[in-house]
């Protein structure tokens, strides 16, 4: 008996939902590679908010791959969907995409990636690239006593952010002479691209004494060289804030990171969505940033998932 | 006859409204500098400097009220400014005392200064010639960053208006045991509990 009221009761739970969502309808969340722990971050933080506030979604990852993008996008367009949440692929070659959800009568809230028109998206939430690669550059010039040389290990040059915490980074660190750049390869934000680059900076510079890194998984994968290598000598930084970050930071592999609010960013953006897509209007500004947290030692801890418990 | 006239009158008229530009100016055509940029030197000087110190409060004043208005976010409506949810709060503040140590060897000079009221605690001035952080740029109740839209610009503007703040402070020459008075900004997230990091616009002895 008490197993069928259990029972009933779920199936009851599921119906409304079920009911809810079909009322709500989908949202379609658009990232890049759901391999890579921000990505999935903000894939998760987007779904969660889109099903408490009674949404189905449809999650899809298009891995930087403007075609495949473009294809995800017209597939949302067949499905009607009630909205779109994006983080780009390119930000310069998707606004032709999100022009064409608008037209079709969709409205989509950018991601992480901005792209260069106003009023095409709905909003545009990003990170305060800029601050996050400032902050994390003053504390590795810091750790390195201001001087000595150093690799720069790019997280993708063909996205913007990554151009702009390469110029933030380097914003703070030409100010000191006496730091010296010696190598600044792409390893295309990818772990095992920043250890084989690590390996052979280690051969060619090994007197270097710090490597600076676009984003965590790059970050990381210089730890790995650094370590295969028996190096402890060598400060790492790196941009993310990822687990695994955290647990290098408080292993003392990697000296600071700075952690981007990845589901928080998301969450917000659907949020917003749901608003237009109830009221029909949203009165709020098109460009938002969040702040990046500086990460180190002191409050590695309290990083969980890309979120900052206080 | 008459045709081929009119298409070398055409084609010299044509030519007539060309430019030969040069690299230079083919460059500054494309990507012209943003005139915020272009003027954040002379901001600095006529508003930003103007703004801080005018609205300066006294530090063991303005910490004493922080603390009394209990919620951080509603002290720093009444007395910071905040621009941006993602910034932290900016407190235009002026305060005197002695200054205990100097740190030049570091290029983020600091000096250390012993404030002469009480309750103000411990205060480091950054000195330069590398100013840390943009408080100078964010605490300006002027421009924000959706007059760029562009955070590498955002970034250079604060470059420029620090480099601005740095030729002034050049000027300093202040021994420890000096008593000087200082006009600044500092910033925060919470009720400040420790070292306050003031970023100056002005030093007086």
């Amino acid at each position: 008996m008490k197993k069928t009221v259990i029972t009933l009761s779920l199936i009851a739970g599921c119906t409304v939902m079920s009911a809810q969502a079909v009322e709500k309808g989908t949202i379609a969340i658009l990232v890049n590679s759901l391999d890579n722990p921000y990505y999935s971050a903000e894939a998760k933080g987007a779904e969660n908010k889109a099903k408490s506030l009674g949404y189905s979604t449809l999650v899809l990852s298009h891995g930087e791959d403007v075609k495949r993008q473009g294809e995800q996008i017209s597939l949302a367009i067949g499905r009607k969907v009630q909205g779109i949440v994006l983080d780009n692929a390119d930000s310069q070659a998707s606004v032709a995409a999100v022009q064409q959800a608008k037209d079709a009568g969709i409205p989509v809230v950018l991601i992480n990636r901005e792209i260069p028109v106003d009023g095409v998206a709905l909003v545009q939430l990003t990170h305060n690239n800029f601050q996050a690669g400032s902050e994390v550059a003053n504390l590795f010039v810091e750790k390195m006593g201001e001087k000595g040389k150093y690799a720069e290990l790019t997280c993708n040059l063909a996205d913007n952010n990554c151009v702009t915490r390469s110029k933030s980074f380097h914003n703070v660190i030409d100010q000191y002479p006496e730091m010296v750049s010696v190598v600044r390869q792409d390893a295309k934000g990818n772990l095992l691209e920043g250890k084989r680059i690590m390996d052979s900076v280690l051969q060619a510079h090994p007197d270097i004494t710090g490597v600076i890194c676009g984003n965590g998984p790059v970050a990381l994968g210089a730890v790995a060289a650094l370590k295969a290598a028996g190096r402890t000598d060598v400060t790492v930084v790196g941009i993310d804030g990822s687990n695994d970050e955290r647990d290098a930071i408080m292993a003392g592999d990697l000296y600071a990171s700075v952690m981007l609010q990845a589901q928080e960013l998301a969450s917000q953006g659907v949020t917003i969505l749901d608003g237009y897509i109830q009221n029909g209007k949203y009165d709020g500004k098109e460009r938002v940033m969040y702040r990046g947290i500086l990460i180190d030692k002191n409050n590695a801890k309290q990083v969980q998932d890309f979120n900052y418990q206080q | 006859m008459f045709s081929r006239v009119v298409a070398m009158v055409l084609a010299v008229l044509a030519l007539s409204s060309c430019r030969i530009t040069s690299e230079k100016e083919l460059a500054a055509l494309k990507s012209p500098i943003n005139p915020h940029l272009a003027g954040a030197a002379a901001l600095y000087h006529s508003q930003i400097v103007p703004q801080i110190v005018q609205g300066a409060q006294p530090l063991a004043t303005l910490l004493a009220e922080i603390a009394a208005a209990g919620d951080f976010e509603q002290a720093c409506r009444q007395l910071g400014y905040r621009a941006q949810p993602e910034l932290p709060c900016h407190f235009n503040v002026e305060v005197s005392g002695e200054i205990l140590a100097i740190n030049r060897e570091s290029r983020n000079g600091r000096l250390q200064l012993q404030p002469d009221k009480g309750g103000a605690g411990e205060v480091e001035v950054q000195l330069g010639p590398v100013l840390r952080g943009t408080a100078l740029r964010d605490g300006y109740r002027g421009l924000n960053y959706a007059d760029f839209n562009d955070q590498t610009l955002f970034g250079d503007f604060a470059k420029t208006i620090n480099a601005a703040a740095v030729e002034d402070l050049a000027k300093f020459q202040g021994q420890v045991g000096d008593i000087i008075r200082v006009y600044g900004v500092f910033t925060s997230w919470q009720l400040p509990d420790g070292r306050i990091v003031v970023t100056p616009v002005r030093i007086e002895p």
